[in-house]
């Protein structure tokens, strides 16, 4: 399935080298272990707490991350400022701001976290009313800056883990300034290494949706309707067509009524892929379809398709972090059924299924190391989750979590997840309601330590809105907006102790991510002349900027 | 009390005034403006003859000496720090027979010592730091500078410790954003940069702009305090300076924000680029902000801000930013700071008195600073005065504060004890923005409006008294400085009417009037022509 995609998953991503725009995919392991977030929608249906078939259930809900959120270096954090065409770059141990002019309307803007292992503080922005987009380099000595040529209408962004590569590409299921008239086929390649720095126009699938790369980085996977298109980026040296592997095989599809038959199975016409994945060495691209029971296997090398009938719907697809396996969920059967790559694919004696009768298993989380699953359903209200050992041999645990299930987010070392819950129409604050009904009408998550399948419910006066876990996992940092009712608060989360901190913000928050270089977590504010406080992880102590676009504003 | 009065001049005045075909000097108005203190020496200054009286109170017999000044003064006030009055003279614009002359700054010492620096561009305004070395003029609002073409944002910074010349004083311009200097404060000598430096801050709408004076050559810094897009008239009215850590915090009507500017030390690009760079920073302050005081140590410097609207203080760690707020039961709008004991704890401690000014409560909050974070309203104590307040003298050295109220059986002022937190009342005919302290703040001096009568309040026993005088009162200046107390009522004469009180003997006898100095030289000045 579908990455989360909340600013949470921006710290995920930003380490992945998907940052910012969008969903990513995903590609099994993150280089340094950090977390995976995975999360579904809000349940429309309450089947109770034991729910078991779940026939009629809808569909995931994809959730959209907010744009010009500000987005993190090794030790600066990058605001864009689209008003007045600057990018203000915070120094998050000193506090200092400077303004950084960028191009005609910065807006889009994601960090290269690091290049070849080692951080930096370097930003890429998407200035919307000019065809380019702008390099931030930022060192002790300043910010350089260097204007590359991208696609017209552009708002996604999408870095390779080496840092070397980005591709830029207009998303049309995210928010954007207008479909520019022109091809949704293309993208732009830039090479960011310094003093080398280049774009290149290229054309791809049809609207392409996601860029994954392959796991050093060399190699990019641009995911469009029409199938994955490759981006070999040492052979990109000018001008040239990426060859794209189509996700159906139409030396076989054959019109008929009700869609289009292909490998044997019906698909609607409209039938997309989803949850696409890309193994880390690149070599297979695999994804599921909606409402159906088979799944794709791209051979990105020979550029073959392979159709598997897993003989009813799959709800969920993930390949495991280190690409040996895939998970796939298949609610009608209450059954997780676990895919060796690629001997499963050809034979289905290797497929191992999990049974979990009486669960709803409509969405898997994994771990960063694959060890361990998360297993629930964010369509039906159910108030459980089982946790799967896919390393050893330990029978799976269904945890009781008192609420629904609305996101799952494993901390980088999966010893802990923090878990999204949904709610129930209904005040919690409505006189004669027991206890439970005010329980299921609030907003919360819960704290899940998965050593000791221990739980912690924690009801929050607002929606969770964003929230991000740290680099090492120690912490983790959940949002509270409810502007109506002047809630402005983030939440503190200690994994080890599952103990939390609240801390009242001035402003309502709106994006949050971290800082590896000052351990500092930062969370960006709606403020009419920009706040951000950052906070110490390790202390919870708090530091607030305001008006760094007044600050821009300094003259001398 | 004796009377050595200069009258014998008056007569003459009058009489040659009274002549036909007289010089039209003769015609010119005996008004001046406020006088001011000079060390033992009080000055006055008329405006007509361009010239200032000084006369010298440090003798039994005062002495009377008249000083010129630049032509067309308009403001005196005294030399902060210094035994000097300083006065601003716009200058001569010119006209048929009488040649144009610059504006000036004079420096006139209690002796009638005067030095003077050219301005040029006339000027209304002047402002002083806190040691009164330097000196900013500026065009305060004017609507009109009385000249053909001026330009608002032209400021001088006059060193005062130094003689005029080509480079004092430095003649800017100081960038703006539509608006024109409201007022000028200077920054106490903090070390920026690695520098012990004095910095002016000249507030405008919207904006401030520093000057650093010890580097007059180097350009200013502007810094907007709202966007451009923003309407509102967001003007500074308070600069707290945290030295220890080159910051400023200042406070702005229309604005519920405070504005940081924290001094961060940069390397400067040319010649005349600063060495600093203020990082602006804004902290949420409540509704409405009405006063600020700093305390604490200065790696943990804390803000503690009084917001009338939102009826409560607020505690801001100006490390952290982060903000404790302390719901008040009386809306305060002045922060008082005092080291003293309390009826629970004898021994002394920072705490704050929360107060208001401004008619609207009758009721003051102590405050007890330690633990205020964690302890919020447990730490507030509320002490009902029965009676609205509308005026304040803190002696924080004397541990009490005086407040003025509307006029009642019960009194019209009040006296606070800090430490004990009790109020007694005292009765008073005098309004107390009208009471001046000594310049020791051994006593408060008070007079009612065009009454004879001048009252004291001896502080270090709170004893009041007065004193009966032959004329009413319009002002009352003390004098001191390496002399005896002495107090002087003002008179209002257009010749120039005082009476110099003993401050240690508050007595007829001791006292002395003295009348008819401003037209001292008014004949030799007829016979020169």
């Amino acid at each position: 399935m579908k990455q989360y995609t909340w600013l949470g998953v921006g710290l995920v991503a930003a380490v992945a080298g998907t940052v910012g725009c969008g969903d990513s995919s995903s590609l099994g392991a993150l280089p340094d272990g950090r977390f995976i977030v995975d999360a579904g929608s809000v349940a429309r249906t309450d089947l109770g707490t034991a729910a078991a078939a779940d026939v009629g259930l809808p569909p995931e809900v994809e959730e959209q991350r907010a744009f010009e959120t500000p987005q993190a270096g090794s030790r600066y954090v990058y605001v864009a400022n689209p008003r007045r065409d600057t990018v203000a770059v915070i120094d998050s141990r000193t506090l200092a701001i400077t303004s950084v002019e960028a191009g005609d309307g910065p807006t889009y803007l994601v960090t290269v976290p690091e290049r070849d292992g080692t951080p930096i503080d370097e930003a890429l922005v998407i200035n919307v009313n000019a065809t380019t987009a702008t390099l931030l380099r930022t060192t002790a000595a300043g910010t350089a800056t260097v204007q590359l040529p991208i696609v017209a209408g552009a708002n996604a962004v999408a870095v390779a883990p080496n840092g070397h590569y980005a591709v830029v590409y207009l998303d049309t299921s995210r928010p954007n300034q207008g479909v520019p008239a022109g091809s949704f086929q293309e993208v732009a390649v830039l090479r960011l290494d310094p003093g080398m720095e280049r774009g290149l126009l290229l054309s791809v699938g049809f609207r392409p949706v996601d860029v994954v790369f392959s796991d050093d980085g060399e190699t990019g996977f641009v995911v469009t309707e029409d199938g994955v298109s490759i981006l070999r980026f040492a052979a990109l040296t000018g001008p040239a067509l990426v060859p794209t592997v189509s996700f159906y095989d139409d030396t076989i599809v054959a019109p008929v009524d009700a869609g289009v038959s292909d490998g044997g199975m019906t698909l609607s016409r409209d039938a997309r892929a989803q949850d696409v994945s890309v193994t880390r060495d690149g070599r297979y691209a695999i994804a599921r379809f909606a409402a159906s029971s088979s799944m794709r296997v791209v051979d990105l090398m020979r550029r073959s398709v392979q159709t598997i009938d897993l003989g009813t719907e799959i709800t969920d697809l993930d390949v495991s972090p280190d690409g040996t396996f895939a998970l796939a969920a298949l609610r009608n059967q209450s059954r997780v059924l676990r895919i060796p790559i690629p001997a499963g694919f050809t034979d289905p004696t290797q497929r191992r299924p999990i049974d979990l009768p009486g669960e709803v298993v409509g969405s898997v989380t994994m771990s960063p190391d694959g060890a361990r699953a998360l297993v629930y359903s964010t369509a039906a209200m159910t108030e459980r989750a089982t946790l799967l050992d896919l390393a050893g041999t330990a029978a799976p645990t269904v945890l009781r979590l008192r609420k629904s299930v609305r996101a799952v987010a494993f901390a980088p070392g999966g010893e802990s997840a923090l878990i999204v819950h949904g709610r129930s129409e209904g005040s919690p604050a409505e006189p004669g309601i027991d206890l439970e009904a005010q329980i299921d009408r609030s907003f919360g998550y819960s704290l899940l330590n998965v050593a000791e399948r221990f739980t912690r419910l924690q009801l929050t006066p607002a929606e969770v809105g964003p929230f991000a876990l740290v680099p090492g996992g120690t912490h983790a940092f959940v949002l509270l907006r409810d502007d109506a009712r002047r809630v402005a608060l983030a939440q503190r989360i200690t994994l080890a102790s599952l103990t939390i901190q609240d801390i009242a913000l001035g402003s309502p928050p709106a994006s949050v991510g971290a800082v590896p270089a000052t351990q500092r977590a930062f969370i960006g504010q709606d403020h009419p002349e920009g706040r951000i406080t950052f906070v110490d992880w390790n202390t919870g102590s708090q530091q607030s900027i305001t008006g760094f676009e007044l600050n821009s504003r300094i003259v001398e | 009390m004796r009377n050595p009065s200069l009258n014998r001049y008056l007569p003459l005045a009058v009489a040659l005034a009274a002549c036909a075909d007289r010089d039209p000097r003769y015609a010119r108005s005996m008004e001046s403006l406020a006088p001011v203190a000079a060390g033992s020496a009080l000055v006055y200054v008329q405006p007509a003859l361009a010239r200032a009286t000084v006369v010298d109170l440090t003798q039994e017999t005062p002495t009377v000496r008249q000083v010129a000044v630049g032509a067309d003064p308009v403001v005196v006030s005294a030399r902060v720090a210094h035994d000097e009055a300083l006065v601003l003279s716009r200058g001569e614009r010119g006209s048929q027979g009488v040649a144009p002359a610059p504006a000036t700054l004079s420096a006139i010492t209690a002796n009638g010592a005067a030095r003077r620096w050219t301005l040029g561009s006339p000027f209304n305004a002047v402002a002083q730091d806190a040691a009164g070395r330097y000196a900013i003029t500026y065009y305060n609002n004017s609507a009109s500078a009385g000249r053909l073409l001026f330009n608002p944002n032209e400021v001088a910074v006059v060193d005062l410790d130094r003689p005029s010349g080509a480079a004092n004083p430095v003649i800017r311009t100081v960038r703006s954003f539509g608006g024109v200097p409201n007022g000028v404060v200077f920054s106490p000598t903090m070390t920026v940069a690695g520098e012990p430096r004095t910095l002016a801050v000249v507030l405008s709408d919207a904006y401030v702009t520093l000057l650093d004076l010890n580097h007059p050559e180097r350009s200013e810094v502007t810094v907007r305090l709202t966007l451009p897009e923003d309407a509102r008239a967001v003007a500074p009215a308070q600069v707290v300076f945290d030295t220890d850590n080159a910051t400023m915090y200042l406070r702005a009507d229309q604005s519920n924000d405070l504005y940081v500017l924290r001094l961060v030390t940069v390397t400067p690009e040319n010649a005349t680029a600063n060495d600093f760079r203020p990082a602006l920073n804004q902290l949420a302050a409540g509704v409405r902000p009405a006063d600020l005081a700093l305390f604490g140590e200065a790696n943990a410097r804390k803000l503690l801000v009084v917001s009338p609207g939102s009826r409560d203080a607020r505690v801001i760690d100006t490390v952290a930013n982060t903000t404790t707020v302390v719901p008040l039961d009386a809306v305060a709008n002045r922060v008082l700071l005092f080291n003293g004991p309390s009826p629970r704890s004898p021994a002394p401690a920072l705490r704050a008195l929360l107060y208001a000014t401004a008619g609207v409560a009758s009721a003051v909050s102590f405050v007890e600073l330690t633990d205020i974070e964690s302890r919020r309203s447990q730490n507030v104590e509320t002490l009902q005065l029965g009676r609205i307040t509308n005026q304040a003298l803190a002696l924080p050295e004397r541990g009490v504060v005086m407040f003025g109220h509307p006029t009642s059986a019960m009194g019209s002022l009040s006296l606070l004890d800090l430490g004990r937190r009790t109020a007694a009342p005292i009765f008073s005919e005098a309004a107390l923005e009208n009471a001046r302290f000594d310049d020791d703040r051994q006593a408060l001096w008070v007079a009612p409006q065009s009454g004879q009568r001048l009252g004291f309040i001896e502080l270090t026993n709170f004893r009041p008294g007065e004193i009966r005088l032959d004329a009413p009162i319009v002002d009352v200046i003390p004098v001191a400085r390496g002399m005896a107390r002495r107090v002087v009522a003002l008179h209002d004469a257009p010749d120039g009417w005082i009476t110099v009180v003993d401050g240690t003997d508050v007595t007829r006898e001791r006292s002395r009037s003295l009348r008819g100095f401003l037209l001292t030289g008014l004949l030799d000045e007829g016979e020169a022509q």
